[in-house]
């Protein structure tokens, strides 16, 4: 509270005190008081705003007016400030936070932090991100106050819940140091630690710091070294180079077009089938000796960057000629690929190209940002592009890439309640948002075949939900596709218990898929080792999302089974 | 400004947040800093983290807290705090409310 309160005066504060105007201003209501209030703060008579504030705020119902409150009392709060009244600024926050808390909370946290009352701030760092999770600062303040206070594990999570609530490459570049830097200061975890190179063309720095958090996100905990940029011919050819000496387990190779395969670059618009031939062999040559050099210092699997076909033709409508740059990098990259798998054992493709294409090639570059700083992704790859790695990373470690998908039935693989509408009032089929539906079973089809294993847990009726997966004519699925089905479960983390028991696999092997938000949240509250993944309300956008989820990749699927 | 870099709010409680003030914010933020210890001037010769790698981050957060489009000749001559309130004051970026 303020040391003082004085009485109200509004216009001259060598006035003697005035009851009556004070009293006509109570009955007057809030509005009245906040333009005294204003007034006075104008002034620079902040005590005697304070009066006029906190009596509106006793009877202030109205959220506009109540909003109104709080943003004077910040300012009465940083005049406070100004003159060291910390005491009193204090107590102007706490009511400021009641009444407009999106906008007091922040501040108040901030300002008890600076007085050291560390657990307080901390509870209103964590309710400031409750109130607005878009806004980036309060996580940050709220993971640096946790790494302040030596409280690692936590904070390590609140700087990837910013990830994960704003999954952008500024977020991942803020992130990244501090994720790195607590990595040495968490308890070990087995089977985490990884050892990365990159190297390249260009500057890799965004992308080292977005590949450092993608893989934080999925659990690992890497290490990584970055080579010079346009160096990697000198630092692979050198056995004694900083990237041997490191011992990689994985390198990356992510070269640009222009420097395997310059001879295209230089391409004219029209070119004999014959010469086009040989203008891809130098570059490939260059590829198979930049392999060869690497393999003979280290065995270390590396993912070579495909080439982006080009976006833009160089030669306008004659690109539409078969002979084109186009068609000729589309040709590099088929070559590539059988060259790493005919001739090099453990050097995989990335298809940086596809990446490209997913972002949109047009703004795959900020061409401000490459000319300025030698950044050759724009903030809209760099993401995609670390997460293509940490897919590879997962796949070839096999014991973190999940196996088995387990899903729910109603409102999942069919739109309705199979119970409440019966087998022919539910919606699937070719009509929307029926076919929403079919092309998610397609999707699920698709990882059956590749190897991975498909459960359903659902508090849906047995008798009836079997009904419609055995006769159902639309359903791609039948119930012989699930390797293990709990329907009619009352409890669903007690269902995926018992599935993954029946399979012989770990809980960190399943990822859940639930269309209810309840059920998501008790999942993950009793089953954080199942990966329990968001999903979107539409059901149009269901598919791409499981195929974003990118966490089923293996090396061999074979081995799954 | 003040001795601190920063100008304080006008009238006596203050309003809304220079765009110093928020400069700085940002520049903090971006480079892990606490605004109230920036030095000053706060310029790429007095915050070592201030780099040329993080410089681009830097310039990304101005643009995405601004809600501006920054030229090359722009991103390259944002070398101080000051530098970049007068890139910002000449394209009439919007001073947030504090």
């Amino acid at each position: 509270m303020p040391e003082r309160r004085p009485p109200l005066r509004l216009v001259d504060p060598e006035l003697p005190p005035s009851p009556g105007v004070a009293d006509a201003l109570r009955a007057a209501g809030p509005r009245v008081h906040l333009l005294a209030a204003s007034v006075l703060i104008d002034a620079g008579a902040l005590d005697a705003a304070w009066e006029p504030l906190e009596e509106a705020a006793r009877d202030a119902h109205d959220p506009l007016v109540r909003e109104e409150l709080g943003l004077l009392l910040l300012r009465l709060a940083r005049g406070w400030e100004d003159r060291r009244r910390r005491e009193a600024a204090r107590a102007a926050l706490r009511l400021a936070a009641q009444l407009a808390p999106r906008r007091a909370v922040p501040v108040l946290a901030r300002h008890l932090q600076q007085e050291g009352a560390w657990d307080e701030a901390l509870a209103l760092w964590a309710r400031a991100i409750e109130l607005d999770p878009g806004e980036a600062d309060h996580h940050l303040h709220h993971g640096r106050l946790l790494e302040a206070r030596g409280r690692h594990g936590e904070a390590h999570a609140a700087y990837l819940r910013l990830v994960e609530t704003l999954p952008t490459a500024r977020s991942a570049l803020t992130v990244a140091p501090r994720l790195e830097r607590l990595a040495g200061q968490l308890p070990p975890a087995p089977g985490t630690a990884t050892r990365i190179a990159m190297l390249g063309s260009a500057t890799l720095d965004q992308l080292r710091d977005c590949l450092m958090v993608q893989a934080h996100r999925a659990g690992l905990r890497p290490r990584i070294h970055l080579g010079t940029p346009d160096q990697y011919e000198l630092e692979i050819a050198d056995g004694d180079s900083g990237l041997h000496r490191f011992g990689a387990e994985v390198v990356i190779l992510a070269v640009h077009r222009s420097r395997l395969f310059p001879e295209l670059e230089r391409l004219p618009c029209r070119v004999p089938a014959s010469e086009f031939r040989e203008v891809i062999l130098p570059g490939l040559d260059r590829v198979r000796s930049l392999l060869g050099a690497f393999r003979s210092h280290s065995s270390a699997r590396v993912l070579l960057h495909n080439m982006v076909v080009p976006q833009l033709p160089a030669s306008g409508t004659v690109e539409a000629d078969e002979l084109g740059l186009r068609d000729a990098f589309h040709h590099v990259n088929l070559l590539l690929a059988r060259l790493t798998h005919t001739e090099f054992g453990d050097v995989h493709l990335v298809d940086e190209d596809a990446v490209q294409g997913r972002c949109g090639k047009a703004g795959a570059t900020d061409p401000r940002l490459w000319l300025a700083a030698g950044m050759p992704w724009s903030e809209s790859v760099l993401m995609p592009l670390a997460q293509e790695h940490v897919r590879h990373l997962l796949a070839a470690r096999g014991d973190r890439a999940r196996s088995c998908l387990v899903v729910g039935l109603d409102n999942t693989l069919w739109r309705g309640r199979v119970a409440e509408d019966g087998a022919g009032g539910v919606e699937l089929g070719a009509r929307a948002p029926g076919n929403a539906f079919q092309l998610f079973q397609h999707q699920l089809d698709l990882l059956r075949t590749s190897g991975v294993r498909l459960a359903i847990c659902s508090k849906a009726d047995r008798d009836a939900a079997v009904a419609l997966l055995e006769t159902h004519p639309d359903m791609l699925l039948r119930l012989g596709d699930f390797a293990a089905t709990r329907i009619g479960c009352a409890s669903k983390p007690a269902g995926v218990r018992e599935i993954a028991a029946e399979l012989g696999i770990g809980l960190d092997s399943v990822v859940f898929w639930d269309d209810s938000p309840e059920e998501r949240a008790q999942m993950r509250a009793e089953l954080p080792q199942v990966l329990t993944p968001e999903v979107p309300a539409d059901p149009a956008r269901h598919r791409q999302a499981l195929v974003d989820l990118a966490v089923f990749d293996s090396i061999d699927r074979r081995e799954r089974r | 400004m003040t001795e601190h870099g920063r100008r304080r709010p006008e009238g006596a409680g203050g309003g809304d947040v220079s765009l110093d003030a928020q400069v700085c914010q940002v520049i903090a933020a971006s480079f892990d800093l606490d605004d109230d210890n920036l030095p000053v001037p706060a310029s790429r010769e007095t915050i070592p983290e201030w780099t040329s790698r993080s410089h681009m981050m830097l310039v990304l957060n101005l643009e995405a807290h601004f809600a501006v489009t920054f030229s090359l000749e722009q991103i390259v001559d944002m070398t101080s705090a000051a530098a970049i309130a007068v890139v910002l004051s000449r394209i009439g970026a919007p001073v947030q409310e504090g």
